[in-house]
């Protein structure tokens, strides 16, 4: 098991702090939660850890690898997944060839093989379609195995961007407002998904929402931001009872 | 090598007559020809009248019996000046069992070369490109080369120059037409003629001449041989004009110039609307069709060099 | 299994590798194999003049070409308007083994099967490379570049006394077991190559496609950012499209020249790739069978548009040359229709027609 060390990172956009020296150090094998109001830096965080911005000062590191300059194909191989906050995912695609696509860096044939498709090619395809099958099954998409995922509606095509992020077999799990735009039993149906997830798996689970009572309920750990700083850290019973954090959240709403 | 060559097309044309006369005697035979040119597509303007041209001149042929009872049927395709369907079209024409080819652009003819020799199929390019002639015994040219008028011109250019080398610029179309006669024009420099090539402006479609001719001024050029088809000629006329180069023609008869139809060329027979060698002198151009002329003013001495010979 | 092995009834898999095939019914595998069968053996029952041979090998030349440029821009997203400096690139490598050893060295008459792979290869190299700006570039600014290519290879053909300065260069004529090929077989010979070529590209690209090999291809076009989440460097995927359409459009190059026993630039200019590109648009771009429309359409097109062409340039005044204009008008005529009712291509009608093979309830 590993653990994510984020040292003093700060990010800068054109003379704009989106983080300044935010440090946070991530358990394996727990659920823990980023909160913050809108612009707090949150997505930025999940960002630099996987790769697609790099901290203009600080360090990332996941166990003992640094990922403060890694790309995101490089971090995706260390065994960080990633569910997007607007949704990015391949949208001309079916369900399957989505989550096909996760399995990208396990499908190791190469490409004569993939060309003659007998042998290695056709048992590995096979073999990972069946592991495909196994996250349709958990997610519960087997309705939409088939469907264009540009078509289905928003709260499914949510949940085939957590899917996806399973399906790369990941350690550390990234997900951005997973639930945002969601009514209520579509909610509960992620946060059951979610506590699976955990269970079974044993997957570390970084979770940016803003439906504080969910994470309230489900997080381990939380971390609160606002302005690119962390003002609050902490288990659930501390971080509501810390008074910066309640300052932000009432002045914020 | 040379003597060879010339003995081949010689002893086949020889061939081509015998056959042709004995093919007559059986009164009543229909021969087929075929025509691949560029109806549409670039050089289209001369291409398009040359097909109407080669219409009416068979129709004449059967019209008149000047061949007796027999008659030519010469079908007539577009190429667009493209080789690929040239290529097609000259395929079809085999099917159909033609017995004498005219062809057209420089281009096809070349990399149909091959296919003439190996079908034996005589042909007529409306191309005079030398190459036509190098390493083949079926392609038959029935007025001097590109390459023969071009240094034609050069020589007269430099017969009748007064003063220190004159100065000369090539003005020639983009392709292997405009091209092929320019490396000849400069061995026949190399070799001792007394001019100067200043500069070989291959030109695009532009509807202004002005800053070239300009520069050409300005680097002292004093004649412009061109070797390409008539509208390119006719905007450097009309720009040559109006910068006060009067451009004069020579030729029997002269034809008269007019903005609208600055050289046209047409023997009445044969036509020949591809004026393709024309000089302006600056700053008192002189414009020459070519095709009207060479026959006259071709030293008797000169020999067509042909390329790699 | 289905107790109808005829017709789709419904999905009654029962492994993964059996979901794999790419038949699903008894009837497509059937309807393909005579499908095969009969363009290999309809030249033994009749006889077509050489000149529709040639416009068959034609089609197929292009399909081959097709299929490379369906890679990039259909599967992959990436607007080439270079594809036909890329079939250049495969038959200058044939002109160039002529021009430096004679049109009739034994490795051009001989080992033609190894030039037409050589010239794949030269092309998935030059593909390759001229991809390389793809790994920062996108959209319009990429197929500025892919322009450039185009423009580049024009020039430097049309420029090298090396190329013959554009012009024709040309090949022999091959050999095959029964001797030296001659004029009546020419054209029959390569279809048979071409058809070989075009039923093994059609078979490896389809193979493909259902791998991460072609998968990776269609992530990097929907969506590159999540693309590079998956693990793939989205960059290098790009540059391998760019280098697979070069391949195929090596081969196709190199099969051109043995076609038509010659290499001019003038088969391979700008006018060319947006040829294809209209080809693969009318075929349906981002489907395997399209290439195989697309092209065959096109060029029937062509063909009828030059004849009326041909007969409008001999009625018209020729100093409106309005004639020249007919073939871009009505090809682009036919572009804008495609783009405005079928942007999906004739490979839809196709997929709609398929669709009546299948009984409810239907496979998915
Ligand atoms: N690529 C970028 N360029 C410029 N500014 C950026 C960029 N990405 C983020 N920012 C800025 O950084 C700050 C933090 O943005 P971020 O997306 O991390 O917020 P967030 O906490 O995820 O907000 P939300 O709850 O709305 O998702 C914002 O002010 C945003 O405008
Ligand atoms: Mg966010």
């Amino acid at each position: 098991m590993t653990t994510l060390s984020i040292d003093n990172v700060t990010l800068t956009f054109g003379g704009l702090n989106a983080l300044s020296d935010v440090s946070m150090i991530i358990e394996p094998g727990l659920i823990t939660s980023i909160i913050g109001p809108n612009g707090a830096g949150k997505t930025s965080i999940l960002n630099c850890i996987s790769g697609f911005y790099h901290p203009t000062a600080g360090e990332i590191r996941y166990g003992d690898r640094r990922l403060t300059h890694a790309s995101p194909h490089q971090v995706t191989k260390l065994g960080i997944a990633r569910a997007f906050q607007n949704l990015e995912l391949f949208s001309g695609l079916s369900v399957l060839d989505n989550l096909m696509l996760a399995r990208h860096t396990n499908l190791k044939y190469n490409f004569l093989q993939a060309m003659i498709y007998v042998g290695k090619a056709s048992r590995l395809e096979a073999e990972n379609r069946a592991y495909v099958e196994g996250v349709i099954d958990f997610m519960e998409l087997e309705p939409y195995r088939n469907s264009t995922v540009g078509n289905l509606a928003y709260g499914i095509q949510k949940r085939v961007e957590v899917a996806r992020a399973l399906t790369l077999d990941p350690q550390l799990l990234l997900l951005d407002e997973p639930m945002a735009g969601m009514n209520i039993e579509e909610k509960e149906d992620v946060v059951r998904f979610i506590m699976d997830i955990i269970k079974e798996r044993n997957t570390t689970i970084i979770l940016v929402e803003h439906d504080l009572g969910v994470v309230m309920d489900i997080s381990d750990y939380i971390h609160v931001l606002d302005f690119g700083e962390v003002i609050g850290s902490g288990t659930p019973e501390e971080v509501a009872a810390n008074e910066k954090v309640i300052e932000a959240y009432i002045g914020e709403d | 090598m040379e003597n060879r060559k010339r003995m081949t097309v010689v002893l086949s044309l020889t061939l081509i007559f015998i056959v042709a006369f004995t093919f007559q005697a059986q009164a009543g035979q229909t021969y087929k020809l075929g025509l691949s040119l560029a109806i549409t597509g670039p050089t289209s303007d001369a291409g398009d009248p040359y097909s109407k041209g080669v219409e009416d001149y068979f129709n004449y042929v059967n019209d008149m019996k000047l061949l007796g009872d027999d008659k030519i049927d010469c079908t007539i395709r577009d190429d667009q000046y493209k080789t690929d369907i040239t290529k097609r079209n000259f395929e079809d024409f085999l099917d159909q069992g033609i017995v004498f080819y005219l062809n057209y652009s420089t281009g096809s003819t070349l990399a149909l070369k091959k296919d003439f020799d190996e079908e034996k199929m005589p042909t007529i390019p409306a191309s005079f490109h030398a190459g036509n002639l190098v390493d083949s015994s079926y392609i038959f040219l029935p007025i001097a080369s590109y390459s023969a008028q071009a240094i034609g011109l050069a020589e007269y250019v430099v017969n009748n120059h007064k003063g220190s080398t004159p100065k000369v610029a090539m003005f020639i179309h983009p392709s292997a037409f405009g091209r092929g006669p320019v490396s000849d024009v400069e061995k026949a420099v190399a070799a001792g003629l007394d001019m100067e090539i200043v500069e070989v402006v291959e030109h695009g479609k532009d509807l202004d001449n002005t800053a070239m001719l300009k520069r050409l001024n300005s680097k002292g050029v004093q004649y412009v041989i061109s070797q390409t088809i008539q509208s390119p000629v006719a905007t450097m006329l009309k720009d040559a004009s109006r910068l006060g180069m009067v451009a004069k023609t020579f030729g029997e008869p002269p034809p008269t110039l007019s903005p609208r139809s600055p050289v046209q060329v047409r023997t009445p027979s044969w036509p020949w609307p591809r004026s393709t060698g024309v000089m302006i002198r600056l700053p008192t151009p002189i414009i020459t069709p070519m095709a009207l002329w060479w026959p006259r003013l071709l030293p008797k001495s000169f020999d067509a060099p042909r390329p790699g010979a | 299994m289905s107790t109808n092995r005829w017709l789709a009834t419904g999905n009654y898999f029962t492994s993964y590798q059996d979901e794999q095939r790419l038949f699903f019914t008894h009837l497509d595998r059937t309807i393909l194999t005579m499908f095969l069968l009969l363009l290999f053996v309809w030249p033994l029952l009749f006889t077509l003049s050489n000149k529709y041979m040639l416009v068959i090998d034609n089609i197929l030349i292009a399909v081959v070409a097709i299929i490379g440029l369906n890679i990039v821009t259909g599967f992959a997203g990436l607007i080439s308007i270079g594809h036909a400096a890329f079939v250049g690139i495969g038959a200058y490598t044939v002109a160039s083994f002529s021009r430096t050893l004679g049109d009739s060295h034994v490795i051009i008459t001989h080992a033609w099967p190894l030039m037409i792979v050589l010239s794949g290869l030269t092309g998935a190299v030059f593909g390759a490379i001229v991809g390389l700006p793809a790994m920062r570039l996108k959209h319009l600014y990429l197929a500025i570049a892919t322009l450039s290519f185009q423009m580049i290879f024009t020039w430097t053909i049309n420029f090298l006394e090396f190329f013959n300065q554009g012009q024709t260069i040309s090949i022999s004529r091959v050999f095959w077991f029964t001797g030296k090929l001659g004029r009546k077989d020419h054209y029959l010979f390569w279809y048979y190559v071409l058809l070989v070529v075009v039923v093994l590209s059609g078979f490896m690209v389809r193979n493909l496609l259902r791998t991460r090999y072609g998968r990776c291809l269609s992530a990097v076009r929907d969506n590159d950012r999540a693309a590079d989440a998956m693990g793939m460097h989205p960059g290098l995927t790009k540059v391998y499209a760019f280098g697979l359409a070069g391949f195929f459009a090596g081969v196709a190059g190199a099969l051109h020249a043995y076609v038509y026993r010659g290499v001019g630039f003038e088969s391979f200019t700008l006018h060319h790739s947006i040829t294809y590109l209209a080809m693969a648009i009318v075929g349906g771009l981002g489907t395997l069978n399209g290439s195989f429309w697309g092209p065959a359409a096109i060029i029937t097109l062509e063909l009828q548009v030059e004849t009326l062409a041909e007969h409008a340039g001999q009625i018209l005044p020729s100093t409106w040359n309005l004639a020249t204009a007919l073939k871009p008008f009505s090809f682009g005529l036919v572009i804008v229709l495609f783009l405005m009712f079928e942007p999906r291509g004739i490979a839809n009608w196709w997929r709609i027609v398929r669709s009546y093979t299948k009984l409810w309830p239907f496979r998915y």
